[in-house]
């Protein structure tokens, strides 16, 4: 089925029905001349990156656990200067091929929110999140937040070390706390330096994980590396290489 | 400028420019708006010809800046290049005016156009552009797992809602999810304290 899709969609390109080769070469001539006559200045790139306009940026964490679990939990922040990122969503999935699932109940989402306030224990009991859960080759969806704990409202530090708490109980010792790489996604924020991308991104690993020297460094993007990044969005990605890869 | 800097310039200029060009023709509504996407990607390409990556990367490379020129573009930030002037004529005698509404769509198309933007960029760059999987990584700037989780949903929810669609159980319109456009996150509830249920995934 999925297949089928994939060869509609294929026919579908717009581009089929667009006579790209007719372009004249000489017009692609004219762009090359004209860009090669321009001002190289990566400050005038610079300045426009970073004139407040709502750039997309973010951090993903990827932590290779030892297990079969695959944790992710978007978080994003309320405050644009301060970090105070919450989680918006939070999926949990095994090896993306797993066999058939049946529902079952999650239970650790709804686990006590270890930092919620009775303010935020109000709110998130106005709120239902569904979200589609695969452990263990299981499928659990729809979970209600239940007046337990919501992570739309739990701390980044917090959705961070539930991650990965998730993914080492599932797999079981010995797991590996090295985060290995941080990934940019999608997001929107401030642009942070690198300095202090390194001091978040160990603040959400706290003193039982390490990050790997580097760790940053894939997580260059487009116009804006990791360290320029607005932070809004941060992606928590908990997997193991071996099932995922 | 070194000479060894025009060169490569050039070289990747002429390696990718048809295929920089049928991205962005794919992408807009208007193809006159495609000249000026790739005119605006070259430009930071020339400007950073420095930090684009060799060989096979380059490519990717050049298709996630343009992501991201499109992406001003969307938000509103329409340039006009004269350096795009002949180019841009040229694309409106080459390339068809897209349909801007949902009428006359086929049901793939509506299928893609029900899911939220990052399912419909992985989805396009594997279909339209052909892209490997690490290839995309270096569009969407992730890594390769994380692409194939991401693809793998993706897959599943177009054939699901082109399922829907061609069994008359969908609207047309298929935009169920309160999601980001821009992150494909689910925010609304909680962006604007309204009560609800929403859907996740």
């Amino acid at each position: 089925m999925n297949q089928d899709a994939m060869d509609a969609l294929r026919a579908a390109d717009p581009a089929r029905s667009a006579r790209l080769d007719a372009v004249d070469p000489g017009a692609f001539d004219a762009l090359r001349e004209g860009i090669m006559m321009s001002e190289r200045s990566t400050k005038q790139v610079r300045r426009r990156m970073l004139r407040g306009t709502m750039l997309v940026g973010g951090l993903g964490l990827v932590l290779a656990g030892g297990g079969a679990a695959y944790a992710s939990g978007v978080l994003g922040s309320v405050a644009g200067d301060a970090f105070s990122a919450r989680v918006i969503e939070t999926l949990v999935d095994q090896e993306p091929e797993a066999s058939p699932s049946v529902s079952g109940p999650v239970d650790w989402v709804q686990r006590p929110c270890p930092t919620g306030t009775d303010e935020d224990i109000d709110r998130m009991e106005s709120y239902w999140r569904q979200a589609d859960f695969k452990i263990g080759g299981t499928t659990h969806g729809a979970h209600s937040v239940d007046g337990t704990c919501s992570w739309s409202f739990v701390e980044a530090e917090t959705a961070a070390a539930i991650a990965m708490r998730v993914a080492e109980e599932d797999a079981g010792p010995p797991y590996d706390r090295t985060l290995t790489s941080v990934e940019a996604s999608e997001g929107g924020g401030r642009c942070i330096g690198r300095d202090e991308a390194l001091a978040l991104v160990e603040g959400l690993l706290g003193p039982d994980y390490e990050l790997s020297p580097t760790a940053l460094e894939t997580g260059d993007r487009f116009e804006c590396t990791l360290w320029e990044m607005r932070v809004e969005d941060v992606q928590i990605v908990v997997y193991s290489p071996a099932t995922l890869d | 400028m070194s000479t060894t800097d025009d060169e490569r310039f050039s070289a990747l200029f002429a390696a990718t420019n048809r295929d920089l060009l049928a991205y962005a023709v794919r992408r807009v509504s208007d193809p006159a708006d495609a000249a000026d996407v790739v005119a605006e990607t070259y430009l930071v390409a020339w400007r950073r010809i420095a930090e684009v990556p060799r060989e096979g990367r380059a490519r990717p490379w050049l298709f996630g800046v343009a992501r991201r020129v499109l992406a001003n573009h969307h938000r509103g930030e329409r340039r006009r290049s004269a350096l795009a002037d002949r180019l841009r004529a040229q694309l409106g005698e080459v390339v068809p005016p897209a349909d801007a509404g949902l009428q006359g769509r086929s049901d793939v198309e509506l299928a893609l156009a029900g899911l939220d933007e990052n399912d419909q960029e992985i989805l396009r760059l594997v279909a339209w552009e052909e892209l490997a999987r690490d290839e995309i990584a270096v569009v969407l700037g992730l890594s390769r797992a994380a692409v194939r989780v991401r693809l793998h949903r993706a897959r599943r929810r177009l054939a699901e809602r082109l399922t829907l669609i061609t069994s008359g159980d969908e609207p047309a319109s298929g935009d169920a999810r309160k999601r980001s456009r821009r992150t494909g996150h689910v925010m609304s509830e909680w962006a604007s304290a309204r009560s609800g249920v929403e859907e996740a995934r």
